[in-house]
């Protein structure tokens, strides 16, 4: 994280640790998405000489782990919770019922029949 | 004063403008207790009591001209104005929105407006059909499409007790207006006026079908040489996952350090479990014919001896004269010492 964190706070949502850490992995990601997309396609490419499919797999491990998208975790906007978060609302449940008796979420309602 | 009288504004042109009966208790000075020596109860009192103009004279004041008597005008006048009716245009929006007819009914462009509220959705629908109109679009709709429903279960606690859950939902409603046989820019046309006055809580999406003529194929020609630089490779890369972007680093990673140097001792690298010693198998063939050579020279001595045998032994002298015998007699073959002895 150290290389990558921004030396001036960049976040909009709730501020955690583990929401920093997850809007720098987003960050870090759509820098070298293409490297990777790259890298994956020789590696996968089976007309290419092994040789050189091995040496992209070889890369790509070296790569630091923020780059990964299997690292990136959607966090609940106001509260930073990392589990049970929908993604039509970008909140956990918790949240969402709060938001939602308030009438804060345009259109959702208690739903009854 | 129990009975509160007409309550009439005091002063000057509030007069003219007519109130109802309030409905909540007003304080009405009436009420007050009268108050010895003040100049405005004094003032007050009377105005309450008195009518305005008669008021005027008394302290010769003058009034402001009075807007209701200038308006007043004779019966007859005022029947005829009243008979009188409103513009067409403004008449038209007390009434359903009006429809061109579709010659052909070739749909052109499908409007769909979503919403989550049914008021603005329908009042948008129908400015939409009325923009329509005075354009000269037939127009089709508003058809009400199937709501969508979602539902989110959500615990009621903020930690554990999910036995007791919360339903909601989110519904949104959905109206499809149809323009048939438009032409395409009065299309843009009526789909800009609509962005420009778009409605709040309305969402708004539109599919524009364009039509060609039966001789498309000198314009398809036409475009497509157009369309081969800048579209081309979109277009070959279309459905996949590898942007232009992504191909212009691949070739760049194999240039690049690491990899020139494995593509490089690709080519000097001997792989012995794939090359094929072509020498060998020549020279096993060889082995194999000259054996099968000697096996056939043998056989062949084996029948010339048999034959030799039978001869002397004198079994058929009439019959059938041997092969081996013609053979023998033919050729100069040259029976092995080693064989004659038997």
């Amino acid at each position: 994280m150290a290389p990558f964190r921004a030396k001036k706070l960049d976040l909009g949502c709730f501020v955690n640790v583990m929401t920093m850490r997850d809007h720098t992995k987003r960050k870090v990601f759509a820098e070298n998405e293409v490297e990777r997309q790259a890298l994956r396609y020789i590696t996968r490419n089976t007309t290419l000489p092994q040789r050189v499919r091995a040496q992209a797999q070889l890369q790509l491990t070296q790569m630091n782990c923020y780059t990964r998208y299997t690292q990136i975790k959607n966090r609940c906007v106001m509260g930073g919770k990392g589990r049970g978060v929908l993604k039509d609302f970008r909140m956990s449940r918790f949240q969402f019922r709060i938001n939602a008796l308030r009438a804060n979420l345009p259109g959702v309602k208690k739903a009854n029949w | 004063m129990a009975a509160p009288a007409p309550v009439r504004p005091p002063f000057g042109a509030l007069k003219r403008i007519k109130f109802s009966r309030p409905r909540l208790a007003v304080a009405i000075p009436q009420q007050r207790h009268k108050s010895t020596s003040s100049r405005q109860d004094q003032i007050e009192s009377e105005v309450m009591a008195m009518d305005i103009e008669e008021l005027a004279k008394k302290h010769n004041m003058k009034l402001p001209p009075n807007p209701e008597a200038a308006r007043s005008m004779d019966a007859e006048t005022e029947s005829r104005l009243s008979a009188l009716r409103l513009p067409r245009n403004v008449q038209a929006i007390y009434l359903r929105p009006l429809k061109r007819e579709a010659p052909y009914g070739l749909p052109v462009c499908d409007l769909q407006l979503r919403s989550f509220s049914v008021r603005n959705l329908e009042l948008f629908a129908d400015f939409a059909l009325r923009a329509a109109y005075y354009l000269k679009l037939p127009a089709k709709g508003p058809v009400p499409l199937p709501r969508i429903t979602e539902r989110w279960t959500v615990p009621r606690s903020n930690f554990v007790h999910k036995k007791s859950q919360e339903n909601w939902e989110r519904v949104t409603l959905r109206r499809l207006i149809q323009i048939q046989d438009g032409h395409p820019e009065t299309v843009q046309l009526w789909l800009g006026f609509l962005r420009k006055w778009q409605y709040h809580g309305v969402g708004m999406k539109a599919n524009v079908f364009e039509h060609e003529g039966l001789d498309v194929g000198k314009d398809l020609d036409v475009k497509a040489e157009l369309a081969k630089g800048e579209t081309a490779d979109t277009w070959r890369r279309f459905g996949s996952d590898e942007t232009k972007e992504m191909q212009d680093k691949v070739k760049e990673l194999l240039e690049s350090e690491p990899f020139r140097r494995v593509l490089a001792s690709e080519g000097q690298i001997d792989r012995p479990n794939l090359v094929v010693k072509p020498d060998k198998t020549r020279e096993m063939k060889d082995e194999v014919e000259e054996m099968q050579d000697q096996v056939d020279e043998l056989q062949d001595m084996v029948k010339e001896t048999r034959d030799v045998v039978k001869e002397l032994l004198g079994s058929n002298p009439s019959g059938r004269a041997s092969p081996g015998e013609e053979q023998i007699d033919r050729s100069n073959v040259e029976a092995p010492p080693g064989e004659k002895g038997t």
